[in-house]
């Protein structure tokens, strides 16, 4: 393999390509980091040089390569019922307000970017637990996310022990099974009871399949993304959201800045924003 | 254990529309019939000039949000200008939301170069405020000096605000020299000791960084 570093020319082409595919913008600042992955790529691949390999994702027509550079990059360290305050602020609060908003008997929540799952199975285990007449509605949970090697990990659903700390020991032994010493597997009817599918918040076409949420979690991605990106992102989040709709995200970030067209809506619990209901 | 109810996710494909009858329905009474023709223009990227003038009109914020970011993937020199002219509207909000997407508008910057000579002071703020953000730093900084020298004491104390978030050596000989003219205004005085104090504390923890990054 040639020099360990990308010339500036290649850094940029790398980098756009990324934007291109996932709306995250990786700057200068990160430029070792995205580096490390790429050379690496280039070593798995067998390509020989950077350039030989920005040629190898430039004619891929399947895009899997440049898919493979995108799951190397994305950051898929989470754990069950992290930021447990929206779980509760979700079941106390959002959902009866939804409900009786709406009077509707159905519920589609969805958590994008799920990365390895514990997210949307979190949300579903909290249903499960604490939510008064969960079996009397019809609940749809999704999740989704633009690395498909997290999306695989979520179908399979096996994680270890440190990803289950914040699980209490009766809700492990109703959920889970033990695979190993250290490794657990989420049951069946949890597996079933959550769909995974890939999507790109900034990709409009594909965003167009997701619609009627009454609850999204978007949470620390948003600043990954540059204004422009964050800007197509908050739209295709509004048009996901039925009216009246709730939007959670990260406890470090704000919709405020972004669109103008979310209400800020303070629960007990938590900060959320809502697109605003059929009467504004 | 209940809970499982899946459904299939909507077909992404969707049929063509007559480009007449999308251009109809951007206008309708229906919000939702508004909604969804200028997420089918924003999608096929069309009717971009129609979408432009709507901006001025459309009442619901998500569905400007919709166009703006349209204007911003695919708008050209003429949508800009369309956009641009928005600055100077009554609606707080509208003028908020153009500032917010001039800078990204295909052209957006070099629009804004020309209205720093609208005969509107505000929106040679505006204009200001966008080029400061969005030009490289020395390049703001030359902007915010030469409207040091602008007739409207607004858009002087704009200029002086930017300097003192983006100025450097150049901005401080520039304040310094403005202090002297303005030391019996009492207001643009404070203003102008205010970004002086900040740029020094700048200019001065540079110098310090450096000094240890050197060692």
């Amino acid at each position: 393999m040639g020099a360990a570093s990308l010339t500036d020319i290649e850094f940029d082409a790398v980098a756009d390509m990324i934007y291109a595919r996932t709306g995250m913008r990786f700057g200068d600042t990160r430029r070792s980091y995205v580096e490390k992955r790429v050379l690496e790529r280039v070593r798995v691949r067998g390509a020989g040089s950077v350039r030989n390999y920005l040629v190898m994702l430039l004619n891929d027509s399947t895009g899997r390569d440049l898919q493979d550079l995108v799951n190397s990059l994305t950051v898929n360290e989470t754990y069950f019922f992290r930021e447990s305050y929206q779980l509760d602020c979700l079941t106390k609060q959002i959902l009866p307000e939804v409900l009786q908003e709406s009077g509707r008997k159905d519920i589609r929540i969805w958590s994008i970017p799920c990365s390895t799952g514990e997210e949307p199975y979190s949300i579903a285990l909290t249903l499960l637990e604490s939510f008064p007449g969960v079996d009397d509605y019809e609940i749809e949970i999704f999740g989704s996310d633009v690395d498909t090697h997290a999306l695989q990990s979520c179908v399979e659903a096996v994680y270890p022990e440190r990803s289950l700390r914040n699980v209490p020991p009766a809700v492990r032994a109703r959920y889970f099974e033990r695979k190993s010493d250290y490794l657990w597997q989420v049951c069946q009817g949890l597996r079933d009871s959550v769909t995974f599918t890939h999507c790109s918040l900034v990709n409009r076409q594909e965003m167009t399949k997701f619609s009627r949420f009454d609850v999204i979690f978007c949470k620390n991605v948003l600043i990954y993304f540059d204004t422009i990106s964050r800007r197509t992102a908050a739209e295709n989040l509004f048009n996901a959201l039925r009216p009246g709709g709730f939007i959670c995200l990260g406890h470090s970030e704000s919709m405020a800045r972004i669109c103008s067209s979310f209400r800020v809506k303070r629960f007990k619990d938590a900060i959320v924003y809502q697109r605003p209901g059929p009467n504004g | 254990m209940p809970l499982v109810k899946k459904t299939p996710l909507a077909d992404a494909t969707e049929p063509q529309r007559s480009l007449e009858e999308v251009l109809v329905a951007i206008a309708a009474e229906d919000q939702d019939v508004r909604r969804e023709a200028v997420a089918y223009l924003v999608r096929e990227r069309q009717g971009l000039t129609e979408l432009a003038n709507r901006l001025s009109i459309e009442p619901c914020s998500d569905i400007r949000h919709s166009i703006g970011n349209l204007l911003i993937e695919a708008g050209n020199a003429e949508t800009t200008r369309i956009a641009a002219q928005l600055l100077a509207s009554d609606s707080a909000t509208l003028r908020n939301e153009v500032r917010e997407i001039l800078p990204d508008l295909p052209g957006g910057p070099e629009h804004a170069q020309v209205l720093l000579g609208h005969s509107d002071p505000d929106i040679r703020v505006f204009a200001l405020e966008v080029l400061a953000t969005r030009a490289g730093q020395a390049e703001g900084e030359r902007y915010a000096i030469q409207a040091l020298a602008d007739q409207d004491v607004n858009v002087v104390c704009a200029a002086i605000e930017l300097l003192g978030d983006v100025g450097g050596k150049d901005a401080l000989s520039a304040l310094r020299e403005l202090a002297e003219k303005v030391s019996n205004t009492e207001y643009l005085s404070f203003c102008v000791g205010v970004a002086v104090k900040s740029i020094t504390t700048r200019l001065k923890l540079a110098n310090e960084a450096g000094f240890h990054g050197g060692s």
